[in-house]
């Protein structure tokens, strides 16, 4: 109990901590939404605009405390005031429109990642040394050293432009009205195939490799050998005696990747024009979009804030010497 | 033990879930994306052009003729439209929803025809009282007021149904231009929005040639306005992806997902344009100049700016720098050939043209007393070394490779460039401070030469960046300004070439380009260099609805 309350105490000041950051950060970077906006269309806006626009976005000169208290308490209600990008459109509207593109595609590909990154960690570790031991961790190894939006542009070159079996850009097809049908969402899934097989090839190594050393290491275990000796037999030894422990590193990396799904995988998203969070974040950032910035990088904070919470909690049922951890010792 | 094998399951059933969809996808997606555009089209089995505008990372359904630029493509022109549009590569004017104007009493007044058959999309007839209407939301909002008529104006008022008057504070000829440029929006909805700023809507009422059909956050459709007053637009549907770099742009172009675009291709020659069918034209629309910020000691000397002028080969930089798809300036500031027709003819071509004359540079500093230090840059007499910073936008490629190039041009003779690339908000705001010593950056052109002179040479323009003040030059422009006169709008122009060859206020480097790629397998009738009838890139709104009324599809 005393660990669970521990936890919720430092979730709440890290998350503190996060929101401060945020509203400090864009005010610290030069220039201002105005002037960013106006630079950004070279010249084909009239240098009378400027003072309009500067109107328009409302500047205010209050004492940074003042702004700051009105900012927490804007954040509270759900009043996360009007993208710049996109003005006069609420930026929840711009986060809603985006974040299930990034969700999905995202959270699959590092879903699928994982699934069979471990479930191939295990298998090589059983047969070490083997062909596919031999094999797949330099080959992965290699997608995942590339960048990965170096990859993006490789695939968008290699599958979308010369060989065209998939599309160049966009979540689904042009002039499609969006829908819960089976054209429009088989056209979403076409078009998930390259940013996706992007992520999953930039993390998978990483999944296989690191399962794979944690079996080694745990099929060297005393109990293991001695579940050997006893007669277990081989299957339910690899699984049900190595892999259940070789496994708990790998729930936490989970818990936190599945955290920093929310922020998305900028280049991949913005090398395929995809509508999600990420190429949104890109615009926000370019732009000065603070009410963007700020509401995006929060989301992500809480994202990832609240998964390292679920894996502090999860642990004290999965491995019960973190529950127990005064008494032990 | 019985956790796991959950897990396991889980991890089972989610894993042949998605290998399912993902397998139905791939077959599927293929059938579907070929039959996406006829799906949708309104009878006819016409194509729908594809507008590539300029890379947007997505759209909000923002189609507020107030937001300006950052409203979507098609807001000024394809939804709403203005009184007039004057061209931008050639002398032509476009009645929009005007018939003419004139202007009376020593050009304090200015008086607009309205025309009579137009209607907005829900029925209603266009009158005057949407003209004062629209004037007067400027007023009242100056948040919204983005070239700050009302800075000139003192009234707007309506004759009858048909006319309105455009009264002055004081002559200003070539403003109409702003006046007449200005989105008109309907009185009978916008009445009761409020601050116009702030109006977002469903169903966006307007009067152009086309109306919204579909609209999702990665593009929409424009479906043809059958009431349009000029008649019924030629091409049915016009659809408007989102593409968010030049990188996937280029490709969709490259590739003939588009048929008009408006970004810039790298070497388009040997990849767009070897395509049949596959056009580009590039015409000058701005100067870009390197700016010498006059306060600065040095800058401030007439033979340090002519030494750094000399000592640009601008050649180089327009083949190298800017890929070859522009020219290097003219002297006077005139956008050449657009404004062929303003050239002063007392000057030579010697005058009007830079020479690239390393040797020359050298010897107007040393005849201005500089002399060359141990590391072989010039010092002035004063003992300061010429050594400055050139600042420019980082990611802008091809003025980035500019401006190294000139680093590198101006370290042969003399003279020490240190290249600073910034982001845009700090570029912006140091140049609007003056907190710079030399700056690229770009030029405020309009459909005369005046425009880019008032805004760069005038003493209370706002892009006025090198700081220029004189008294004799504000006097040319006040004369262009108050008079209907073309002579001697011509004489006054006459003097401010003269001030840009002999003064050299800021110093002209090459022609910024318009980004306009056609394709012409589908819909002919493009803007053509012999054809120039209107500016021809898709983002230089309201444009675009005079270039689709003159399109005709390919039977």
């Amino acid at each position: 109990m005393h660990y669970i309350v521990n936890r919720l105490i430092f979730f709440v000041l890290s998350l503190w901590a996060a929101v401060t950051i945020n509203f400090a950060l864009p005010r610290l970077m030069p220039g201002n939404p105005a002037l960013a906006m106006f630079a950004k269309f070279q010249g084909q806006m009239q240098p009378q605009a400027l003072k309009a626009l500067e109107l328009q976005f409302g500047f205010n000169n209050q004492p940074w405390y003042i702004q700051y208290f009105t900012y927490l308490r804007e954040l509270v209600t759900g009043h996360w005031g009007l993208s710049f990008t996109y003005y006069p459109t609420p930026v929840t509207t711009v986060i809603h429109n985006s974040l299930p593109w990034t969700l999905g595609l995202v959270g699959v590909a590092t879903v699928l990642s994982v699934f069979l990154g471990t479930a191939l960690g295990i298998f090589i570790s059983w047969r070490r040394g083997g062909f596919w031991d031999n094999i797949l961790p330099p080959v992965t190894m290699f997608f995942q050293a590339v960048p990965y939006f170096w990859m993006a542009l490789v695939l968008l070159f290699v599958f979308g432009f010369k060989l065209s079996w998939f599309p160049m850009a966009h979540g689904y097809g042009e002039g499609m009205p969006a829908g819960w049908n089976r054209p429009f969402l088989s056209s979403m899934l076409y078009h998930a195939v390259l940013p996706g097989i992007t992520i999953f090839l930039g993390s998978f190594s990483g999944w296989m490799i690191g399962m794979r050393n944690n079996m080694i290491y745990t099929l060297g275990e005393d109990y293991v050998v001695f579940a050997e000796a006893k007669g277990v037999s081989p299957q339910r030894l690899m699984i049900m005696y190595a892999a259940r422990n070789a496994i708990l590193p790998q729930v936490t990396s989970f818990a936190i990747a599945i955290g920093n799904v929310v922020s998305g995988s900028i280049l991949t998203e913005v090398v395929f024009s995809y509508p999600g969070i990420g190429n949104q974040l890109n615009t926000a950032v370019l732009n000065e979009d603070y009410p963007l910035i700020q509401a995006a990088f929060l989301i992500i904070a809480i994202a990832v804030l609240v998964a390292n919470l679920v894996v502090d909690l999860l642990y004290t049922r999965l491995d019960p010497r973190v529950r127990t951890e005064g008494a032990t010792a | 033990m019985g956790k796991w094998s959950k897990v396991s399951w889980l991890a089972g059933t989610s894993l042949a879930a998605v290998v399912a969809l993902a397998g139905c996808g791939s077959g599927g997606g293929v059938v579907n994306s070929s039959n996406a555009g006829s799906g949708a089209s309104t009878g006819a089995s016409q194509k729908p052009m594809v507008m590539l505008v300029s890379p947007y990372g997505s759209f909000q359904n923002n189609f507020n003729p107030f937001q300006g630029q950052s409203a979507n493509p098609g807001t000024n022109g394809f939804i709403y439209q203005p009184l007039y549009y004057f061209n931008l590569v050639g002398s032509q004017s476009y009645p929009l929803l005007a018939t003419g104007y004139a202007w009376s009493n020593n050009n304090l007044t200015l008086t607009v025809n309205l025309r009579q058959n137009a209607k907005w999309t829900d029925g209603q007839p266009f009158t005057s009282k949407d003209v004062v209407f629209t004037f007067d939301l400027l007023k009242k909002y100056p948040a919204a007021d983005t070239n700050a008529v009302w800075q000139q104006l003192s009234s707007v008022t309506a004759q009858g149904d048909y006319q309105v008057q455009f009264k002055f504070k004081k002559p200003n000829v070539p403003f109409a231009n702003y006046i007449l440029e200005t989105d008109i929006v309907p009185e009978h909805i916008w009445a009761s929005l409020g601050n116009p700023l702030k109006v977002t809507l469903t169903n966006w009422v307007g009067i152009g040639p086309y109306t919204l059909s579909n609209f999702t956050s990665q593009g929409y459709t424009f479906k043809a306005n059958p009431n349009y007053y000029l008649g019924k637009p030629p091409i049915n549907e016009i659809l408007n992806p989102a593409y968010n770099g030049n990188d996937s742009a280029d490709l969709a172009l490259v590739k003939g997902q588009v048929d008009w675009g408006g970004v810039m291709i790298p070497s388009v020659e040997s990849t767009y344009a070897k395509t049949p069918h596959n056009h580009y034209w590039y015409p000058p629309e701005n100067v870009v100049m390197l700016y010498t910020n006059l306060k600065d000691p040095l800058l401030s000397q007439l033979p340090v700016r002519q030494a750094i002028s000399m000592g640009i080969d601008r050649n180089v930089i327009t083949t190298k720098g800017e890929y070859g798809y522009t020219q290097p300036a003219s002297a006077t500031g005139l956008i050449m050939p657009n404004n062929q027709s303003w050239l002063d003819p007392s000057l030579s071509s010697s005058q009007t043209t830079f020479q690239y004359n390393p040797q020359g540079a050298e010897k107007i500093l040393e005849k201005a007393g500089y002399k060359k230090n141990s590391s072989g840059i010039f010092t002035a007499p004063s003992g300061q070394p010429l050594n400055f910073t050139l600042q420019v936008v980082s990611g802008w490629s091809d003025w980035d490779a500019s401006s190294a190039l000139i680093s590198q041009q101006l370290k042969q003779i003399g003279i020490n460039v240190t290249v600073q690339q910034e982001q845009y908000g700090a570029y912006m705001s140091n140049l609007q401070a003056h907190k710079y010593q030399l700056a690229m950056s770009w030029t405020n052109p309009g459909p005369t030469p005046y425009f880019l002179y008032q805004n760069m040479l005038s003493s209370t323009s706002g892009w006025n960046l090198e700081q220029y003040s004189n008294p004799t030059t504000d006097q040319a422009l006040q004369t262009f300004a108050s008079t209907t006169n073309t002579s001697q709008q011509q004489q006054a122009i006459y003097q401010l070439e003269q001030v840009m060859v002999k003064q050299l206020p800021s110093i002209p480097l090459f022609y910024g380009p318009y980004w306009y790629e056609y394709n012409d397998s589908h819909f002919t009738g493009w803007p053509t260099p012999n054809n120039a009838y209107v500016t021809p890139s898709p983002y230089a709104w309201p444009a675009p609805a005079v270039v689709v009324m003159n399109l005709k599809p390919v039977k």
